[in-house]
C-alpha cells in the first residue's frame, strides 16, 4: 500500500501545492494544506479505484483548501459569485509603480490572484495546471458543460481584470 | 459559419476539446474572420504569460520530506487495524508487479504496454535521473545515442513550435534499449520514447490515459513513439503531429 501510493500520488505534489497555493493565497497554509489532504488521500486510497489519480488527489487538495477558506477567509466565499470587483483597492495599493511597468506575467499573476475564488480555480486548473474539462468536472465536481460556461465567465473576468478590449457580447 | 454563435465553440477549440471535424469547422472559419481570429490569438497569448514560471507554485523543497513521514511505516503493528488492508493491498501490488514482469519477459518485441511506460516516466522524475545529456540543441543530442544504441534514433528540436528540446537519455523498455527524447512544454516535462519498428510502415496517433498521465503512440519511418507526460492530451497529440509532418 504505501508503495502504491508512493507511486500514484507523490508524484502530483507539485500540482496539489500548486492548487492549494493558489486557492488560500500564501505558502505556509499551503504547505498545512498539501499535508492534510495526504493524510486524507491515504485514508481514502483504499477507495481508489484506479483512474486518474491526479484528479482524485486534487480533488481532496480543492476539499480541504475550501474547507479552509471557509474557515479563514468566509468573505471570498461570500463575493465568489459578485459581479462586481473592488478594483479600485488593487490599483491604490501599488500606487506608486503603475501597472504597465511590470512584468507582463505579473500583471496576469496579479489579476488572477484578485478574481473570486470560483473563476480563479478554474482558470489554475485550466492553464496552469493544464487539465482537461473532463478531468476538471472531476475535480470540482460540477458537469462538464458547467466547467465550460464558468470557464468562459472565468476568462471574461480575467480579461476585464486586464483591462483588455471587451470581448465581443454573445 | 454565423460568428455571434461561436463563442463557447471558440473557447473548446481553445482548449483542445473539439473533435476532428469540428475542429476543422473551427478552423476554416478562422481563416476568414478576422474577429475570431483575433479573439483566439489574444487569448494564446494570455495563456502563453499564465503558463510561464512565475505562476506556477512549485512544492517547496522540504515537503516531499514532510509527506514521506506521513506514509505508515512497513511494520505494520504499531497499528493493527491497518494490516489487513496492507495485506490486501500488498497483495495487488505484488500481483501488479508479476503481471508487469510477465509482460516484460513473456511478450514478443513489440510495442509495450502503456502502464510500463507511465512507470518508466514516474522514474525518471522520482529518481532526479531524467536525462543523461542536457542540451537543447538537437545537433548534441543526436550524436550523444551514437555507440549507445544499435539504431539512430530521430532528434528535432522543436522549440519554434512551444515544445523545446531538454536533452536526452537511455532508458530500457519491453528488454531492450531505447531512446529517450526529453522535451518541454511549459512547465511539462514530456518523455518521448524512440525505438525500432518491426516493420518500416507508419500508423495513426492514438492516446491512452494511465493514472491521470496521457500516452501518445504512434509510429512513423520504422519507429515506434511513445510520449508520455502529465500535460493534456491535445497537446500531447500536437507534439506527435510534429513527428510526423
Amino acid at each position: 500500500m504505501p508503495e502504491r501510493f508512493e507511486q500514484l500520488i507523490l508524484p502530483h505534489m507539485d500540482a496539489a501545492y500548486n492548487l492549494a497555493r493558489w486557492l488560500v493565497g500564501n505558502p505556509a497554509d499551503a504547505e498545512d494544506i498539501v499535508q492534510e489532504a495526504f493524510l486524507r488521500a491515504l485514508r481514502f486510497f483504499d477507495g481508489f479505484r484506479g483512474g486518474d489519480s491526479r484528479a482524485w488527489l486534487l480533488k481532496i487538495v480543492r476539499n480541504s483548501s475550501y474547507s479552509w477558506v471557509r474557515k479563514n477567509r468566509p468573505a471570498q466565499l461570500a463575493d465568489e459569485f459578485d459581479e462586481m470587483l473592488h478594483s479600485g483597492d488593487t490599483s491604490g495599493e501599488n500606487a506608486e509603480s503603475t501597472l504597465l511597468s511590470r512584468a507582463e506575467s505579473e500583471r496576469v499573476r496579479e489579476a488572477l490572484e484578485t478574481l473570486p475564488l470560483a473563476f480563479r480555480e478554474i482558470l489554475v486548473l485550466r492553464e496552469i495546471e493544464g487539465l482537461s474539462y473532463k478531468e476538471i468536472s472531476e475535480v470540482t465536481g460540477v458537469a462538464m458543460g458547467t466547467v465550460m460556461s464558468s470557464l468562459s465567465r472565468a476568462r471574461q473576468k480575467l480579461r476585464d481584470q486586464l483591462g483588455a478590449a471587451p470581448r465581443k457580447e454573445d | 459559419m454565423d460568428c455571434t454563435l461561436h463563442r463557447h465553440l471558440l473557447e473548446a477549440y481553445l482548449d483542445g476539446e473539439l473533435g476532428f471535424e469540428r475542429t476543422l469547422e473551427v478552423e476554416a472559419h478562422l481563416a476568414s474572420c478576422s474577429i475570431c481570429s483575433s479573439e483566439v490569438q489574444s487569448w494564446k497569448d494570455t495563456r502563453t504569460k499564465m503558463q510561464g514560471t512565475e505562476l506556477y507554485h512549485r512544492a517547496p523543497a522540504q515537503l516531499e520530506g514532510k509527506l514521506r513521514k506521513l506514509l505508515p511505516p512497513t511494520r505494520t503493528e504499531r497499528i493493527p487495524w491497518f494490516q489487513p488492508l496492507f495485506w490486501v493491498a500488498g497483495g495487488a501490488a505484488f500481483a501488479t508487479a508479476m503481471l508487469l514482469l510477465s509482460f516484460l519477459f513473456m511478450r514478443p518485441a513489440g510495442p509495450s504496454p502503456a502502464q510500463a511506460i507511465v512507470a518508466s516516466h514516474i522514474r525518471s522524475l522520482m529518481a532526479e535521473h531524467l536525462m543523461d545529456v542536457i542540451s537543447t540543441d538537437q545537433h548534441t543530442v543526436k550524436p550523444w545515442f551514437d555507440g549507445k544504441l544499435d539504431f539512430a534514433p530521430p532528434v528535432q528540436d522543436f522549440a519554434a513550435d512551444g515544445y523545446p528540446l531538454a536533452g536526452g537519455r537511455l532508458d530500457y523498455l519491453d528488454n531492450r534499449k531505447v531512446a529517450v527524447l526529453i522535451y518541454h512544454r511549459a512547465l511539462h516535462i514530456i518523455n518521448v520514447y524512440v525505438w525500432p519498428a518491426q516493420d518500416n510502415g507508419s500508423s495513426a496517433i492514438s492516446t491512452q490515459t494511465v493514472n491521470g498521465y496521457n500516452v501518445v503512440s504512434w509510429k512513423k519511418n520504422g519507429f515506434e513513439f511513445r510520449a508520455v507526460s502529465d500535460l493534456n492530451a491535445a497537446e500531447l497529440r500536437d507534439l506527435a503531429r510534429l513527428f510526423m509532418p
